[in-house]
């Protein structure tokens, strides 16, 4: 590439630098050697943070578990309470209610009006008081 | 290609790759062989991988290329707070401005060319080093600065060019 006075002295400085960096150049033993034991730390550092994720999940899981268990624990403490005082007092066990069927008490609040009970409505044309049946009159 | 094989070729271009990491970092030999160890370790991990597809020179120069930016990346960040602070004390040469019409010793040749290297702009301080330093042609040079041959033989003809200047200003003509 080059013919131009010019571009050879440029090629002459860089030459000589090439040189000089040559005479510094680290072995290239103890660089292969460092990347080698940097890969090994970096797979200790993977390994560790893997335990780490995993102690954390462990720790989340049981934390989990027993806020479940809890919360289902005070469910059946609150059907058991909200029965009659007469019945708590029998000796007869209260039976627990299953989760599935126990409706918190304040429920019908999150009901849409579509789903409040239709026998509450009053339908049209009917009364708001109770009809009196029209009583015989009685001639004197 | 085997570990033994990528060996071999790593060790066979040592000493150029040092050097063109040299370039990639300002010519601080800490950081050189720092990006050096960096890429090795791509290579070690597969991170960087040879594909068979061109020279291997070329293709280890790009992934040193490509790491010497990422570590000057990382080093903005770590200036600016972001990062764990590590002093890194550099000692770059100072312009020497008066030594025009002087006969400038080979040291002083070599401080004054390496001072007119770190003014140019990175495109053309590569296209400058992989054509004269590496003896690679243009187009190599453009494979490894990750850009097309037209733009590769721009900045060497500005580089050139700016560099006669610097060059002049210091009295190496």
């Amino acid at each position: 590439m080059s013919s131009n006075p010019r571009e050879d002295q440029l090629r002459e400085l860089f030459g000589e630098l090439k040189r000089a960096d040559e005479r510094e150049t680290p072995a290239f033993e103890s660089d292969w050697v460092a990347a080698g034991s940097a890969k090994k730390h970096a797979l200790f550092a993977e390994l560790h943070y893997a335990r780490l994720a995993a102690a954390v999940l462990v720790i989340v899981g049981a934390v989990a578990l027993l806020s479940h268990e809890r919360s289902e624990k005070r469910s059946i403490a609150l059907t058991t309470s909200s029965e009659p005082a007469s019945k708590m007092d029998s000796t007869v066990e209260p039976t627990p209610v299953s989760l599935d069927t126990w409706q918190s008490p304040t429920a019908f609040l999150l009901k849409e009006p579509d789903e409040w009970d239709q026998a509450s409505r009053p339908s049209d044309g009917s009364s708001l008081f109770p009809a009196t049946q029209p009583q015989p009159r009685h001639s004197t | 290609m085997d570990e033994q094989g990528l060996r071999q070729q790593l060790e066979k271009h040592h000493r150029e790759s040092f050097g063109w990491a040299l370039s990639c970092c300002g010519r601080d030999r800490q950081r050189a062989e720092e990006v050096l160890q960096r890429t090795y370790l791509k290579v070690l991990e597969g991170k960087a991988r040879f594909e068979d597809r061109g020279a291997f020179k070329t293709w280890l120069f790009a992934v040193i290329r490509t790491t010497a930016r990422d570590e000057k990346r990382r080093e903005v960040l770590r200036r600016i707070g972001l990062l764990r602070y590590e002093a890194n004390v550099r000692a770059s040469p100072a312009p020497n401005g008066d030594g025009a019409g002087e006969a400038l010793d080979r040291a002083r040749m070599k401080e004054a060319f390496v001072a007119a290297l770190g003014k140019l702009p990175a495109r053309q301080r590569e296209a400058m080093q992989l054509v004269f330093y590496h003896d690679m042609s243009l187009s190599e040079a453009a494979n490894v600065m990750g850009v097309s041959l037209g733009s590769a033989r721009t900045h060497y003809e500005r580089g050139k060019r700016a560099l006669r200047t610097y060059l002049a200003t210091q009295g190496i003509q």
